[in-house]
């Protein structure tokens, strides 16, 4: 297996919120498919879906080899991300040098 | 290539059924023999998805032959997931057009229902990919991230949606082989409970018991399969480039058009596989049978209801008329065979050309039928 460095924000392809998940996950289960820069995308778990929209950007973490994803838009989320992100010293960094960049270029999308 | 042709068809009633598996394709099976005239098949293909988890019991193609009096007959299962049943014609119809049997038996089964429904969730669900599955990934919370992707697409809201429900259960409120014989309404399927955000318990079909069955032949009959093929797509969502339409499909229908040698302008009606009700405005789309973007409209306009322009899934769909997997594909098959041959009482459609579409897993494994009347 080939380790991947994965960058810390990506935009929100789909995502639902599952009221019967299966056995060993809790309910509601918020499930996004996240593209990130590069294309690649990953399935991941996140707080909340309220007020995501498609095309959103989301910052991606992995918590315990899980993915998450977090609304950018919000202090309390992102408060949570950075909480989560703080048990990897490194990518901490990676991940505030690849969103200031995101901010300082702007979405890469017009907004819809 | 030989022409292969439907000698006869049967299906059991679909719903909660208290029977044994093998007794439910057994019933299925003789009926569709029956029809045929026919006392024993060259050979028989059987469908089921899982019976392993299901009723536990393996080597399934030999119980049901065993059961049904026919243990010195050939017997292969096939599978496919959820499309299984279709996969099986194929592989009967293979035999067929090739020229290996003269008559093949098709049956195709599953029995779910005296399992609680996590549990059946779970199974069903092992068709996913392992690691989408990891995530908690089910077949709604997929079917979910679709329908999401669809609506933000544009044109299609919770109204369309609905309407395909509304429009299904009404058929099956005429097909008294169905799981659900009764009516809703769009504020019923709009009140039901969420069950994979934007997708509500109305919107998905049921767990269902029962079995269909089909008796393919190299001898001219009344309906002949026109056409047939299967398309195949990456197992994993998070590997397709577009999540609103299903490649699967799109290639299965330009292989069973081309077999046939002519076009979706031809197909009278079709059975479509609504698993969730969006599927069906997508699928309508993909097989060509309607223009992109026009399936939501065309639902709202009533052009695919009984009494329209093409209406789709007379048997109510595997959301009314239930979905006991395995017997999905060939159930769609039986209804259309009626349909052709003037047995659709209640719900009788005037129309010479069928499509049946059934979908394996999320999309993997997709299949287009097309029946002629003659």
């Amino acid at each position: 297996m080939t380790p991947t460095v994965v960058p810390g924000a990506g935009e929100v392809v789909s995502f639902t919120t599952l009221y019967s998940p299966p056995e060993g996950f809790r309910s509601p289960l918020h499930i996004a498919l996240v593209e990130l820069e590069g294309g690649a995308r990953f399935v991941c778990h996140g707080a909340e879906t309220r007020g995501l929209k498609i095309g959103a950007a989301v910052a991606v973490e992995a918590v315990d080899e899980v993915y998450y994803f977090s609304h950018l838009g919000a202090l309390d989320r992102a408060r949570l991300f950075w909480r989560r992100a703080g048990r990897a010293g490194d990518r901490v960094t990676a991940i505030a040098r690849s969103l200031a960049k995101r901010a300082w270029k702007g979405p890469s999308r017009g907004a819809s | 290539m030989a022409d292969v042709w439907i000698a006869g068809v049967g299906m059991t009633r679909i719903g909660r059924r208290p029977e044994r598996l093998q007794d439910l394709m057994a019933e299925a099976a003789l009926g569709a023999l029956a029809a045929a005239g026919l006392e024993r098949p060259d050979a028989i293909v059987v469908a089921t998805m899982n019976p392993e988890e299901f009723v536990g019991d393996g080597n399934f193609a030999s119980n049901v032959a065993s059961h049904m009096g026919f243990a010195e007959v050939p017997a292969v299962r096939v599978e496919t997931a959820t499309s299984s049943g279709a996969a099986a014609l194929y592989a009967g119809f293979a035999e067929v057009a090739a020229g290996l049997a003269r008559t093949v038996l098709v049956v195709g089964g599953e029995r779910m229902t005296h399992l609680p429904t996590p549990r059946v969730s779970e199974i069903i669900g092992r068709s996913i990919d392992p690691y989408e599955r990891s995530y908690g990934a089910t077949m709604p919370a997929l079917a979910g991230l679709v329908t999401r992707a669809l609506m933000a697409r544009g044109g299609l809201g919770a109204r369309e949606m609905a309407q395909v429900a509304v429009k299904n259960h009404a058929n099956g409120a005429r097909n008294p082989l169905a799981h659900f014989q009764q009516a809703v309404s769009a504020e019923d399927v709009l009140a039901s409970r969420m069950v994979a955000d934007p997708l509500r318990l109305l919107h998905c079909c049921p767990i269902s018991d029962g079995a269909a069955a089909v008796v393919l032949t190299t001898e001219r009959a009344r309906v002949r399969v026109a056409g047939i093929g299967q398309g195949a797509d990456t197992l994993a969502l998070r590997h397709r480039e577009e999540l609103t339409s299903f490649r699967a499909t799109r290639a299965a229908a330009h292989a069973a058009f081309a077999m046939a040698g002519f076009g979706p302008e031809r197909v009278d009606f079709a059975e479509i596989h609504d698993a969730f009700a969006p599927f069906e405005l997508i699928s309508l789309e993909d097989t060509g049978l309607l223009p992109p973007g026009k399936a939501g409209r065309a639902t709202l306009d009533g052009e695919t209801a009984l009494d329209g322009r093409l209406p789709v899934n007379p048997s109510g769909g595997l959301k009314a008329r239930g979905h006991p997997l395995a017997a999905t594909g060939l159930a769609q098959i039986v209804e259309c065979v009626w349909q052709l041959t003037g047995r659709a009482e209640g719900r009788q459609l005037d129309g010479r050309v069928a499509l049946t579409h059934s979908i394996g897993g999320l999309a993997t494994s997709n299949w287009v039928t097309l029946l002629e009347a003659v």
